[in-house]
C-alpha cells in the first residue's frame, strides 16, 4: 500500500464529514457513525462529493468509532468500521482511503481514569478492524493529548502495516489542550515513526499559520495541515464557520509554499473548499525541506534540546548510597520520590534521571508506577535509568513524551538489547564508552567505542543525533591519572563525532573530602571540553553556580540575564524568625512554622524522650488548634498548616526513634485504611483525614481516589486493620460506597467502618450500614481513638 | 477574569472574617500560580426550546430533558444557551500535586480554582448578555445538572451536543463528574424582552445572588459551600 503514497506531489485530503452530515439533517448530539449502518448512501454521497472536488484521500466516517463510544450507543464496532471502510473503499476506486481515528473521548490518567494500556487496546482494536476492511493508511487526528496520540501510534505500528499520519489540534495560545507546544508535538510524534505529522481542527488557517511554520522548522517528515474553515461564530441561532473557499485556498497555497506537503480541511470545510484548495496548489511542487535533527528530550508538554545552554540532568532519584530513598522505595512511599523530583525541578534541573534499582523490589513494576506518578506531577523530560532491558522497555513504553534511555554500552549484547527498543519508542540513548573489557584507560579507546555504538545505532535506524555519549568519570581517589582522560575523551568525541555528551560528574570525588570543590572544578573543565548535559545534584549550589557562570562565559546566557537574576540581589536569609524558646513549640505549631518547629523538636530530643514530646507538646497543640477551629477562631488553611507542622515534628521524632531502636520502634496507635470510593475523584477531604489521623499517631494506608471495593478489602485484610474510612462526595458515588460496605462486611466482618463526605449525614450513614459517620477529620480522629481504645 | 476574594474565603470556611496575614499571603500566591496554569475553554450554542409540560427539547438536537425545576427556570424563555466552561487540566494537576506534598496550599488552590470557574462562567455570561441584549433578549441565571431535579446524568449528552471534548477538552466520567474537575455546564434561558419590560423585571442576577438561589433550590442541605448555612469546611 505504501507505494501509492507519493510525496513528490501535493497530497490532497477531503474536508469535514460532520459539517456535511449536519447539512444533510443530522441532529446535534447524534452519533455520526450510526450513518454507516443506517444511511450508507449519505456517507457515500459525501465521499463522492469530495472525490469529485479532487480529493486524493478520503477519510472514513469513523472518528468516534471506538469501543467506549459505540458500546454506549449499542453498536458493534466491527460492523461499524467494516461498513465505514467498505463505503469509502467503494467510492474511492483507485484513490486512497484513510482510516479515521479520533480521540477516545476520555481523559488519560492521572487526570481521568483511562490508562495508557486501555487506550492502546482500544486503538489497536479499531486499527486491526480498519486494516482488515481494506484501509490504505491510518489517520490519527484531532488529538489534543500527546500521551493518547502515543498510544494510538504504537497501536498502529504494532497492529498494522499501514502508513500512519498523525495530526494534533491546538488552542489559540499555540499549545494543545494538555499543554504541548508545537516543538514537543513534532519531537514526540516524529520519534515514534509516523509517516507524516501535522495540525488539524481547532483553529482556522490564519491562526494555524504561525504554528505550521514552527512545525515545518522541526519536522523532518512530511507535514499535513487540515484547518477548520475559520473560527466558529455564533450568528443568530447558528454556529457558522466563516471562511469561504477562495480565502481558505489562499491560505492553503501559502502553507504549501512554506513547505506543507499534505493539505485538507476540518470542521466547516466542504467540497468547494477542497476544490479551491486543489486548484490553488495546482501549479506548484512541494518545497524541498532540509531540516536538521535535534537531540531533544520531551515531557508531555515541553522539550529540552541539548546544545547551547548547559542542561542539568538531576541525579537524585537513584537509590545507590541513599538510605532514605531506598526505604521510600521499599515502603512504596511515592510522596517522598515526588518531593525529590519537585525539589530538583525547583532547583534548576532540566531533565530527571529515574533509577529505582534495588535487589529486593520488582524493579519493572515499581519503575512503571514511579514514571506514571512523576509525569503526572512534573513537566520535565525523564531519563530512564536501569541495567535491565525489560525494565527500560516497560518504562519507555508508558513514558509520556520522548525519554532518554540510560544506557547502552559497546557490548554487542547490550547494543542488541537496547538499540531496537530506542528505535521503536523513539528514545534518545546515553552511550557509555565501555564494553565487555571494561572502561578503557585512554581517551582514544573510548572514542572508538563511542564510534562503534554510533555505527551500530545507525544500522538500527537511529541517527547519531539520538545518541548522547557518556565518556565515564573515574574517581580521583582510585584512578587519579585517568581523570583527565575523561576530559580528553569528551573533547575528542565532540570533535570527531559531533554528538552531544553527558557525564555523571560527582563520581570524580568519591572517597575524598571537600567533594563539592572537586566536583565543581571537574565540572568546569568538562564543560569547557564540550560537556552538554551533566548528570548532577541540582541541589548542589556550587555545581549550579559553576553551570550558571559557564553559561555566561560561553555566551549561552545572553546578556547574562539568568546570571543577573540569580546573583544581583543578596540571597534572602531564610531564618527570619528569631530562635524560639522551647515553650514556644505550641505557638510554632499553631502558626504553622514547619522548619522552626522541627528545629525546636531536635533541641528538645536532647533532653526528653520522643514519646514524651508527642504527649506534652504535639497532641496538646493539636487539640488546641482543633478547639479553636471548631469555635471559628481558626480556619481550614490554618488547621492544615498546623497539622502539617505536627507531621514534620513527628518525622523528626520517628527518625530519632529509629536511630535508637531500629525501624520496629516506630510506634503506632493502630492501622486504618482509608479510600475514596470507586468512581469518585475527590481527594482533598480524604487527605485531610489522613493527615489528622497520622498526627494523632495512627498508621494510615491511604488508597487514593476512585478505589474499587476489592482493593479496599484486600488492603484491610493484608494489614489486619481494625478500622476503615470511606469517603464519597457525590450523590452518584454514594451507592458505590454502599457497595464497598457490603464487600467489606462480607470479607472482613470484624472491621469497623466509618464514612464521610459532603453528601452524607448520620442518617444516611446508618442506612447504608456504616458503624460511624465522621462529619469531619476531627470526628474521624475521635472515632479512631474510640475504636482502638475498645479493641485494646 | 475577576476572581472574587470573598468567594475564595467562603469556600475555605470563612464567614465574613478576615484571613490572618499568612493565609492571605497563601491565597495571593495560589491565585497567581493558578492564573498561570488556567487554560480557559468556553463553548456554547443557542437553541430554540420545544416545551411540553416539564419536558424540554432543544431544537435541532437529540437532547430531551424532563425537569420541573429547569422548566420553571426557563418558564419565560423561548430559547436557551447551552454552555460548557472549563479551566483546563492545569489546575487539576497543581491541586493534585499539592494535595500530596503541601495540603494547605492544595486546599487554598482548590478554593481559588472553584472561584475561578465561577468567574469564568460569569464573564462568559456577561459577554453573551451584552450581545443578546441587542436582539432584545434578557438572560436568566445559569442552571446546571445536579441543581434541583435536573439530573446530573445529563452531563454526557450536553457535552456531546456541544462537542465539548474536541473543542475544549471537557469530558465526564462514569459517575457523571466533569473532568477536568474545574468545569461547569449550564442552561441559560433567553427571554424575549417585551415593550412593557416584563422580562426586565427579572434580569439575570449577578453571580453571587444567583448562586444563592441555586443553593436554596439544591437538595444538598449539608454542602460545605452552601450559602447562608453555618457549616464550616
Amino acid at each position: 500500500m505504501d507505494k501509492k503514497l507519493n510525496f513528490d506531489n501535493f497530497l490532497i485530503f477531503d474536508g469535514a464529514m460532520g459539517t456535511m452530515l449536519q447539512a444533510s439533517g443530522m441532529k446535534g448530539g447524534e452519533l455520526a457513525e450510526r450513518y454507516n449502518l443506517e444511511k450508507p448512501e449519505v456517507i457515500s454521497g459525501i465521499h463522492r462529493a469530495y472525490l469529485a472536488a479532487g480529493a486524493e484521500v478520503i477519510t472514513t466516517n469513523t472518528f468516534s468509532a471506538n469501543r467506549f463510544k459505540l458500546a454506549e450507543a449499542g453498536l458493534d464496532l466491527a460492523e461499524v468500521i467494516g461498513a465505514a471502510v467498505a463505503i469509502a473503499r467503494q467510492a474511492a476506486g483507485q484513490r486512497l482511503v484513510a482510516l479515521d481515528i479520533g480521540p477516545l473521548g476520555r481523559l488519560m490518567e492521572p487526570y481521568g481514569n483511562l490508562s495508557f494500556e486501555a487506550a492502546y487496546e482500544a486503538f489497536a482494536e479499531q486499527i486491526r478492524l480498519g486494516q482488515a476492511a481494506g484501509a490504505d493508511l491510518i489517520l490519527i487526528e484531532t488529538m489534543s493529548d500527546l500521551y493518547e496520540a502515543k498510544a494510538a501510534i504504537l497501536a498502529a505500528r504494532e497492529n498494522a502495516e499501514l502508513p500512519v499520519f498523525c495530526t494534533m489540534t491546538f488552542q489559540a495560545d499555540g499549545r494543545t489542550l494538555t499543554g504541548a507546544d508545537p516543538l514537543t508535538v513534532v519531537n514526540v510524534l516524529q520519534s515514534l515513526g509516523v509517516t507524516a505529522l501535522g495540525i488539524n481542527c481547532s483553529l482556522g488557517p490564519k491562526e494555524i499559520l504561525p504554528l505550521v511554520r514552527t512545525v515545518l522548522k522541526f519536522a523532518q517528515v512530511p507535514v499535513i495541515v487540515q484547518p477548520n474553515a475559520g473560527l466558529p461564530q455564533l450568528i443568530g441561532e447558528k454556529t457558522i464557520y466563516q471562511i469561504m473557499p477562495a480565502e481558505f485556498a489562499a491560505y492553503g497555497k501559502e502553507m504549501a509554499m512554506a513547505g506543507v506537503g499534505i493539505l485538507g480541511g476540518c470542521c466547516g470545510t466542504t467540497p468547494d473548499h477542497i476544490k479551491a484548495l486543489k486548484e490553488a496548489v495546482g501549479g506548484l511542487k512541494p518545497v524541498e525541506r532540509k531540516v536538521p535533527r535535534l537531540t531533544a528530550a520531551s515531557s508531555a508538554t515541553t522539550t529540552v534540546a541539548l546544545g547551547g545552554e548547559i542542561k542539568i540532568i538531576g541525579e537524585r532519584l537513584n537509590p545507590s548510597g541513599k538510605k532514605r530513598l531506598k526505604e521510600a522505595l521499599r515502603e512504596g512511599d511515592l510522596d517522598y520520590l515526588l518531593r525529590e523530583a519537585v525539589d530538583q525541578r525547583d532547583n534548576g534541573a532540566h531533565i530527571l534521571d529515574v533509577n529505582v534499582g534495588l535487589p529486593e523490589i520488582d524493579e519493572k513494576t515499581v519503575m512503571v508506577k514511579v514514571i506514571k506518578e512523576i509525569q503526572g506531577v512534573i513537566n520535565l523530560p525523564l531519563q530512564i535509568d536501569s541495567v535491565r532491558p525489560e525494565v527500560i522497555e516497560a518504562a519507555v513504553r508508558i513514558c509520556n513524551g520522548r525519554p532518554i534511555i540510560n544506557s547502552v554500552n559497546g557490548e554487542e549484547k547490550a547494543m542488541a538489547a537496547i538499540l531496537p527498543t530506542a528505535k521503536k519508542y523513539g528514545c534518545l540513548v546515553v552511550a557509555l564508552t565501555m564494553d565487555e573489557k571494561g572502561i578503557p584507560p585512554t581517551a582514544e579507546e573510548r572514542l572508538r567505542i563511542a564510534e562503534r555504538i554510533i555505527n551500530k545505532a545507525a544500522a538500527y535506524g537511529l541517527p547519531k543525533e539520538d545518541i548522547i555519549v557518556d565518556c565515564l568519570v573515574l574517581t580521583a581517589s582510585a584512578q587519579q591519572r585517568e581523570v583527565q582522560e575523561t576530559i580528553k575523551a569528551v573533547r575528542l568525541v565532540k570533535e570527531k563525532l559531533g554528538v552531544k555528551t553527558t557525564l555523571g560528574v560527582s563520581n570524580v570525588s568519591f572517597g575524598l573530602p571537600a567533594r563539592p570543590l572537586l566536583n565543581r572544578t571537574f565540572l568546569a573543565a568538562a564543560l569547557a571540553a564540550g560537556l552538554d548535559a551533566p548528570i548532577m545534584n541540582p541541589l548542589d549550589a556550587e555545581m549550579r553556580d559553576t553551570v550558571r557562570a559557564f553559561n555566561v562565559l560561553w555566551n549561552h546566557d545572553r546578556e547574562s540575564r539568568d546570571f543577573i537574576k540569580a546573583y544581583s540581589t543578596p540571597e534572602e536569609k531564610p531564618a527570619l524568625h528569631p530562635r524560639r524558646e522551647r515553650k514556644d513549640l505550641k505557638t510554632l505549631i499553631i502558626a504553622g512554622l514547619k522548619e522552626e518547629a522541627a528545629a525546636v523538636v531536635r533541641d528538645l530530643l536532647k533532653a526528653e524522650k520522643g514519646l514524651a514530646i508527642v504527649d506534652h507538646y504535639l497532641i496538646p497543640a493539636l487539640d488546641l488548634v482543633g478547639e479553636r477551629y471548631e469555635k471559628g477562631e481558626l480556619f481550614l488553611p490554618q488547621l492544615i498548616q498546623a497539622a502539617e507542622t505536627v507531621k514534620r515534628a513527628f518525622a523528626v521524632i520517628k527518625e530519632d526513634l529509629r536511630k535508637e531502636a531500629g525501624p520496629a520502634a516506630a510506634v503506632s496507635k493502630g492501622k486504618i485504611v482509608i479510600a475514596t470510593v470507586k468512581g469518585d475523584v475527590h481527594d482533598i477531604g480524604k487527605n485531610i483525614v489522613k493527615l489528622l489521623l497520622e498526627n494523632y499517631g495512627f498508621t494510615v494506608y491511604a488508597l487514593g481516589k476512585d478505589v474499587p471495593s476489592a482493593v479496599i478489602v484486600e488492603k484491610v485484610r493484608e494489614e489486619q486493620a481494625a478500622l476503615v474510612g470511606l469517603s464519597a462526595l457525590m450523590t452518584t458515588t454514594v451507592r458505590n460506597m454502599a457497595e464497598a460496605l457490603t464487600a467489606l462486611r462480607h470479607a472482613c466482618p470484624e472491621v469497623k467502618i466509618m464514612v464521610g463526605g459532603a453528601v452524607l449525614n448520620e442518617d444516611y450513614a446508618q442506612r447504608i450500614g456504616a458503624d460511624f459517620y465522621g462529619k469531619d477529620a476531627r470526628e474521624a480522629v475521635k472515632i479512631a481513638e474510640m475504636v482502638y481504645r475498645e479493641k485494646n | 477574569m475577576e476572581i472574587a476574594q470573598d468567594e475564595i474565603l467562603r469556600y475555605l470556611g470563612y464567614r465574613n472574617q478576615n484571613p490572618d496575614p499568612a493565609t492571605a499571603k497563601l491565597i495571593a500566591e495560589c491565585l497567581s500560580e493558578l492564573k498561570a496554569v488556567i487554560r480557559a475553554g468556553v463553548v456554547y450554542q443557542r437553541y430554540p426550546l420545544e416545551k411540553q409540560g416539564d419536558r424540554i427539547g432543544l431544537s435541532g438536537t437529540n437532547l430531551t430533558i424532563y425537569s420541573k425545576d429547569l422548566s420553571h427556570h426557563l418558564r419565560q424563555a423561548d430559547q436557551c444557551l447551552l454552555l460548557a466552561a472549563t479551566l483546563g487540566l492545569g489546575p487539576d494537576q497543581r491541586i493534585a500535586t499539592y494535595a500530596r506534598l503541601d495540603l494547605a496550599r492544595g486546599i487554598v488552590l482548590d478554593a481559588c480554582a472553584t472561584a475561578a470557574i465561577e468567574a469564568l462562567c460569569a464573564e462568559a455570561q456577561n459577554k453573551l448578555k451584552a450581545k443578546l441584549a441587542k436582539e432584545g433578549y434578557a438572560l436568566t441565571g445559569r442552571y446546571s445538572p445536579g441543581y434541583g431535579d435536573l439530573a446530573i446524568t445529563l452531563q454526557k449528552a450536553i457535552l456531546e451536543v456541544l462537542r465539548a471534548y474536541p473543542r475544549i477538552g471537557l469530558t465526564v466520567n462514569e459517575e457523571h463528574i466533569l473532568l477536568p474537575r474545574k468545569s461547569v455546564t449550564a442552561f441559560i434561558g433567553l427571554e424575549k424582552r417585551e415593550e412593557s419590560g416584563r422580562a426586565q423585571e427579572r434580569p439575570a442576577p449577578a453571580a453571587g445572588v444567583k448562586a444563592d438561589d441555586h443553593c436554596r433550590r439544591c437538595p444538598d442541605q449539608t454542602c460545605r459551600y452552601r450559602k447562608g448555612g453555618d457549616r464550616n469546611g
